[in-house]
């Protein structure tokens, strides 16, 4: 097992949360986020205040979900796209509870989970918590461009999500002790910090959305109510950087599918497993080309995946009509599509085993400009329903 | 004819099968990735589409003439209407140019014109003004001296240094052909 780590005590994927900006509110997917924001600054000063206040309120909603108390949160492991983690810094200074920062691009949630699931195998916590977000405001003014500018993107260039997703990861064969949740409203919050005037709910200002947060407290239960399987973690797969001297920060899909391929190939020499043995593999943002790429490079090693057992959330998470060229990206791209969508096919019974395959792209704005190529990592999380 | 044990290229003969290796020659793993490299790029040239490019120039072509246009009629509403002098009328023009990118820049409109058209609203100036605006409105939350302040140029600073130094240069050149051919 070169690259895989076995989880004997099948940790458990307790609860999960997603909280998503007002473009991905209206995207395909809409109907299975928890958290649907209308205001991408959340009425905060700005937008990187804006990112760390979903991340919060995605890991607080995921909490709630689970039936567990913010204090007993074992570790929390946390990532973004910014500089220094800033998003994750923030959250964690709110959220309180033991913080362990992770960068791994758009792969760190995958790399989380996997993170997560080993300590909590091994026995080290008895739940830990994690979190990965991105908005599409922070990650343009740190890595491109200035919002207002006038310029072109290509057909390949991607759209970094505002989304976040937190996922409550708890040691295996949990019997559940019917304990109320002891988390009250009065929780650090970053807009109390700030000494704004908000609530600790979403913003939504006109009457039509009434309905909305009418149906999504009704689906909430419902989220509740309805959920009957369990989902359990069995493997996850450490990547390693892969470098097929893409330099074209434009196409972050070519950049990183060698990695995936990489990583899925190791998975499977690993365990002995194949794409069969899978409903679904779940790439992060590898976007509508980068897709198209991995299955020819999987194709040309010998290692048959077919097209509809390949999904990819970046691909999946815009609608034509919206006009976000290759897809959607960024660390709350997987994270909220694989606790929104994904975990809510498999608990409802539609998938039952999925590899998750979160990809990064370790590229900086220091090195896009040195004009080196983008090295990718992707790490992969196969995660098994358990009835 | 027997195998020679080496060939003229100096190359030696291995009679191994191993994968890798051609007759003759052993493959270096340099070139078993510089030759995956070559595929995999042929592979994501294969399946990225192009940009649309002849749509483009068009759309490029006449936001640009557009602009350039109404830089014309300002001109001359500045000579025919105002009765300016030749050059406050040249001066006109810019001004008012640069006033329109910065107040669309602060709509959000150009960003949105910029989508559409390109290099058409980048290179005249009023992508210059919106090259300066739009960092400033950006940054502002970083402070009025380090962040707008220090941002403010961050685009547009290499159009200044190359376009001064450019055309120092040319005014060089034509100061000293004006002497020589004088």
């Amino acid at each position: 097992m070169r690259q895989t780590f076995a989880f004997a005590s099948r940790p458990l994927l307790a609860a999960h949360a997603a909280a998503v900006g007002p473009k991905e509110a209206q995207g395909p997917l809409a109907d299975d986020f928890d958290l649907l924001l209308e205001d991408d600054l959340l009425g905060l000063p700005s937008w990187e205040l804006a990112e760390a206040e979903m991340a919060r309120r995605a890991c607080m909603r995921c909490l709630e979900k689970g039936g567990h108390a913010l204090e007993d949160v074992g570790v929390l492991l946390g990532g973004d796209l910014l500089n220094q983690l800033m998003a994750s810094g923030i959250n964690a200074r709110a959220l309180g509870a033991p913080f362990l920062g992770l960068y791994g691009a758009c792969s760190t949630m995958a790399e989380g989970i996997a993170l997560a699931a080993a300590l909590v195998d091994a026995g080290q916590r008895a739940s830990a918590l994690v979190c990965a977000s991105s908005h599409f405001c922070t990650a343009e003014r740190q890595f491109r461009f200035p919002l207002e500018l006038g310029t072109q993107r290509p057909p390949s260039a991607q759209w970094t999500a505002t989304a976040a997703g937190a996922a409550l990861i708890k040691a295996g064969k949990h019997v559940s002790t019917g304990k109320k949740s002891t988390f009250t409203k009065e929780s650090n919050c970053i807009a109390r910090e700030t000494n704004m005037n908000t609530e600790e709910t979403i913003p939504f200002t006109s009457d039509n959305n009434q309905q909305k947060r009418e149906n999504m407290t009704n689906k909430l239960q419902n989220n509740e109510n309805k959920k009957q399987n369990d989902v359990v973690i069995s493997y996850a797969t450490i990547g390693r950087i892969v470098d097929y001297e893409i330099a074209d920060a434009n196409h972050m899909g070519a950049a990183m599918a060698p990695a995936v391929a990489d990583t899925i190939q190791a998975h499977f020499d690993d365990t002995g497993r194949a794409a069969r043995d899978y409903d679904l593999i779940v790439t992060g943002d590898l976007g509508g080309i980068g897709r198209e790429i991995l299955l020819e490079l999987l194709r040309g090693r010998g290692v048959s995946l077919e097209d509809e057992r390949l999904f990819d959330c970046g691909a999946s998470l815009y609608s034509p009509e919206q006009n976000c060229y290759a897809g959607g990206s960024g660390c709350g791209c997987i994270a909220s599509v694989l606790t929104g969508h994904i975990l809510r096919r498999m608990e409802a019974g539609e998938l039952g085993r999925v590899l998750a395959v979160g990809s990064g792209a370790m590229t900086s704005t220091t090195s896009a400009q040195q004009g080196l190529s983008i090295p990718s990592i992707a790490h992969a999380v196969a995660l098994e329903v358990e009835a | 004819m027997p195998c020679p044990r080496r060939l003229s290229n100096g190359a030696r003969i291995r009679a191994s099968g191993k994968r890798g290796m051609i007759w003759g020659r052993e493959i270096s793993m340099a070139e078993k990735r510089s030759d995956e490299l070559r595929r995999y790029r042929t592979l994501v040239e294969r399946l990225t589409p192009n940009s649309e490019l002849g749509k483009g120039c068009l759309r490029a072509f006449w936001v640009g003439g557009v602009i350039c246009v109404l830089g014309q009629l300002i001109a001359l509403f500045g000579d025919k209407v105002l009765h300016m002098s030749a050059g406050t009328a040249g001066m006109l023009s810019p001004t008012v140019l640069v006033f329109l990118g910065a107040t669309l820049t602060g709509l959000g409109v150009y960003d949105d014109i910029g989508r559409y058209a390109g290099a058409g609203s980048i290179v005249p100036i009023t992508g210059f003004a919106n090259s300066v605006t739009a960092p400033a409105m950006e940054f502002r939350r970083e402070g009025l001296v380090l962040g707008v302040g220090a941002k403010l140029f961050a685009l547009a600073g290499p159009v200044l240094a190359y376009g001064i130094a450019a055309s120092t240069l040319v005014g060089l050149a034509y100061y000293v052909a004006g002497r020589w051919f004088a």
